[in-house]
């Protein structure tokens, strides 16, 4: 069983087979046994197109087309000796061909129609040729369907026929003379015919036995020709040629007369041969009528057409390959085997005219002169290129159209031989194709190797190309080294972002001199004031300030009212204490008489506290001091006070008249008191009973003392004469005291508080020291190791 | 030189336990602290509150307007602005 290979894949497959079991593609097309295939074209018919898988079967998947001017490339043909027909092989042999042997029988492969075929006929000699009798059917039909090669052979053998001559053949043999070239023209339809092998064998090899008997003295040019085995063969012997052959030759060297005939029957161009169908086999006359005659007078040189042929037919010869593919389709006319000399009319034909009818089939698309069907792109990349070069010239592209078809007079006969227009059903089924096939057939290609072909790609998208996709290794491919590089730098950079450890420090030793210097400076603070001992000498350079505070005092007249203000926070009790002290014992060392007022909730408390602890000598109660209290309202209060002491504090703290106590007798008004001291933490509140009671003091001095952050902002008014003296803090209190009184409370103050500076500025320098030591230490050390 | 309990003595003392207790806050705050302030604050509140009234009311708002007379009784209209 012969195997189909798949025209996607490649793959051989069973006949049987409609698509192919490898990858799905259609390997028979669905137009490809219409019957429409099976008619001969006629002339004036547009061809009918046929698909072209057959050729897509045969093509070599690396292959591309061959375009003209290339060089075809060598390809075995031996498989195509089995597929030829038995006619064809005996004719190699130079033996007369089987009557009865049709080509259908010989290419059984072939995927061909069977009406195409044609009909086997063991009785009549007719159906033997019967491959000629669609010639001869196609040029009776119609005057300007004949080729022009014929028309020229037509015009070469018997120029001085009358058209309308008749024939001497009867009806009844004309007939089978039509249908025999009708035939001719339904197998030279068949799609695979097209093969150089077989176009070289069908066509040549009765003409050349018919131009080697008309000039035996030709060189054998043409003898290089058929390539292969054909090309080996000897030449079909001249007795092996039929009878009705022998007839026609022995009338075509004289016959120039019409046949009276055959006139009738035959078409002009038939009518014009001079063969006797009378005296010829039924069958043999259209042939022997249409060429013999000519090479009988043929010149013996080779026309351009034919030796280009010849050499096309060469190049041919190295293109086996894609011949093989056409196995089936084998051409019914022999190759040209012989090397005879090529007629006259032969070479008269490739002067003439390109062909009409049959050129198309030739028509190439590698000029791209015009736009190219797919079917026809599709053709021309099958198509060789010694078939290429014979394409005909631009004129006969435009063949069949109404202006040509109106001046048959322009046309030119005897272009192309028979075999040539043997080609023209190959073109013809690829015109039809493309519009008029159903849709069943599936898609038409329209671009690619596979363009104009249809059914050759499965019609379900997808059917025949689903693959299983390629499985990719996920691993990253990497050498050893690779990987150990990689390791590295993992290594490196886990290292830097590593954080280092610190050596812990030891902090021990500070916390043991913290309590050192503590226990250094509590024990200098207080000293002074456990032991009672003096430890700072007195101090030599005095303030201004104390002067005149001690000048006032001094000044004041015995039993004399002063008025004491104490307008101090608890929280600095103890500094005021200790600068008011000594200049309030002197003052009761005077004898005056005390009256205390406070702006402060608390000052009556501070001011009873202050005299029980500094003066408990000095003081009766109600003999000396009268302490009036809290005094309500701020500047307000102290203004009423200035205003009218009496209103202002009416009562004791006690709740006894105020003004009655012995202290404040004689005593209604501000000016009365002898002096006002004022004892305060605050500025403000020293300014405010400065400017309040200016109005309403007289002449009264104003003394202050005042807490040494206050000392900013009173000095102002000591250094206008708005106040007349000012003691400052410990340091006011220990000058007036070194100066008017027995060591007090602000020696003991001071002692201690400069016997802790001592202390501090000690502890200062020996750190220093220490510090520069154990620095200079380290440092040599750090520079012995280095 | 013996040491006789006297009230000057208990005050210091408690006096001197107030004050470590203030600056205990030094290690943080802690409920001795927290008595100390409460303390400081009560006892502030009440000698203001005491010495406004009997410093203050009593003597210059109250008796004046008891003992009566025209001029003694516009004290009236500061009571209730006080308010």
């Amino acid at each position: 069983m012969a195997d189909v290979h798949c025209p996607m894949c490649g793959k051989p497959n069973p006949e049987e087979q409609d698509s192919c079991q490898f990858c799905g593609a259609r390997l028979k097309p669905l137009t490809g046994a219409t019957p429409v295939d099976s008619q001969p074209i006629r002339a004036g018919e547009k061809p009918t197109k046929r698909p072209t898988s057959e050729f897509e079967k045969v093509k070599p998947a690396d292959e591309g087309p061959i375009h003209a001017g290339e060089e075809p490339t060598r390809k075995n043909t031996g498989e195509l000796e089995r597929s030829l027909p038995s006619w064809l092989k005996s004719l190699r042999k130079g033996e007369e061909p089987p009557q009865a042997e049709s080509p259908a029988d010989a290419s059984p492969d072939l995927n061909l129609p069977a009406e195409s075929q044609p009909t086997p006929s063991a009785e009549s000699s007719a159906e033997s040729l019967d491959w000629l009798a669609g010639l001869g059917s196609a040029a009776a039909e119609d005057e300007e369907e004949v080729p022009d090669w014929m028309a020229g052979l037509r015009g070469a053998s018997a120029p001085g026929l009358e058209p309308e001559a008749p024939t001497p053949a009867e009806p009844e043999q004309a007939q089978p003379e039509q249908d025999w070239m009708s035939r001719l023209g339904g197998e030279a339809g068949q799609p695979p015919a097209d093969s150089p092998e077989q176009t070289v064998e069908s066509a040549p090899d009765w003409l050349s036995r018919l131009s080697q008997e008309a000039e035996k003295p030709q060189p054998a040019e043409t003898a290089e020709a058929p390539a292969g085995e054909p090309q080996e063969e000897p030449a079909a012997p001249e007795e092996n040629l039929p009878d009705w052959l022998d007839a026609l030759k022995s009338k075509s060297t004289v016959s120039e007369e019409p046949s009276p005939g055959s006139g009738n029957d035959l078409p002009d161009w038939l009518s014009g041969t001079p063969v006797a169908p009378a005296e010829t086999d039924a069958a043999a006359a259209p042939v022997f009528t249409s060429e013999p005659p000519p090479a009988r007078d043929a010149p013996t040189e080779v026309p351009d057409w034919l030796s280009q042929l010849q050499s096309d037919v060469r190049a041919a010869s190295d293109a086996e390959e894609q011949a093989e593919e056409f196995e089936p389709a084998a051409g019914p006319f022999p190759a040209d085997k012989s090397g005879e000399p090529i007629p006259d009319w032969l070479s008269r034909v490739d002067q003439t005219a390109p062909p009409a009818a049959s050129a198309p089939a030739l028509v190439m698309s590698d000029e791209g002169e015009s736009p190219v069907e797919p079917s026809q792109a599709a053709f021309s990349l099958e198509t060789p290129d010694w078939l290429s070069k014979l394409r005909p010239d631009r004129s006969a592209e435009t063949q069949g159209s109404p202006e040509e078809e109106a001046e048959p007079e322009n046309l030119e006969t005897a272009d192309l031989p028979s075999w040539v227009q043997a080609m023209r059903p190959v073109e013809s089924v690829i015109s039809e194709t493309g519009p008029s096939a159903p849709d069943d057939a599936g898609a038409t290609e329209d671009s690619g190797p596979l363009a104009g072909l249809r059914g050759v790609l499965p019609s379900n998208p997808g059917l025949g190309t689903m693959r299983k996709p390629p499985a990719y290794a996920i691993k990253l491919q990497v050498s050893d080294n690779q990987q150990r590089y990689a390791a590295h730098l993992e290594k490196m950079v886990l290292e830097e972002g590593r954080a280092r450890g610190l050596t812990p420090a030891r902090l021990t030793s500070n916390r043991v001199w913290r309590w050192i210097i503590s226990i250094i400076l509590i024990a200098a603070v207080l000293l002074p004031l456990v032991s009672g001992r003096q430890f700072t000498p007195d101090m030599k350079l005095l303030p201004s300030e104390w002067s005149n505070t001690s000048t006032v005092l001094n000044e004041f007249p015995a039993d004399a009212p002063i008025l004491l203000v104490f307008d101090y926070d608890p929280a600095l009790s103890g500094e005021l204490e200790a600068s008011a002290a000594p200049v309030i014992d002197h003052v009761l060392f005077l004898g005056a008489r005390l009256g205390l007022v406070s702006t402060a909730p608390t000052g009556p408390a501070l001011a009873e506290q202050f005299l029980e602890s500094t003066q408990p000598y000095h003081l009766e109660t109600g003999l000396q001091y009268t302490n009036l209290g809290y005094l309500a309202g701020g500047p307000a209060g102290i203004l009423s006070f200035a205003t009218d002491p009496v209103a202002a504090a009416r009562l004791t703290v006690d709740g006894d008249p105020a003004w009655e106590t012995t202290a404040l007798q004689g005593v209604s008004k501000l000016s009365d008191f002898a002096a006002v001291i004022i004892l305060t933490d605050n500025a403000d509140n020293g300014r405010i009973w400065i400017e309040q009671t200016r109005a309403f003091i007289g002449e009264t001095p104003i003394l202050m003392i005042i807490s040494a952050q206050a000392e900013p902002m009173i000095r102002p008014y000591d250094d206008s004469g708005q106040i007349q003296g000012m003691v400052t803090g410990l340091v006011g209190g220990k000058t007036y005291e070194q100066s008017y009184a027995a060591p007090g409370l602000a020696r003991r103050y001071w002692d201690s508080f400069g016997l802790g500076a001592l202390a501090a500025e000690i502890m200062i320098a020996v750190g220093g020291v220490l510090g520069a030591i154990m620095a200079w230490r380290a440092r040599k050390q750090a520079g012995e190791e280095a | 030189m013996p040491i006789t309990l006297s009230w000057d003595l208990v005050t210091g003392l408690f006096s001197f336990l107030l004050t470590l207790m203030v600056l205990s806050y030094l290690i943080g705050d802690n409920p001795a602290f927290r008595v100390a302030i409460y303390l400081f604050i009560g006892v502030s509140a009440g000698y203001a509150a005491a010495v406004a009234w009997n410093q203050v009311l009593m003597p210059r708002l109250f008796l004046p307007i008891a003992e009566g007379g025209w001029t003694n009784l516009l004290l009236i209209v500061p009571l209730f602005l006080g308010l």
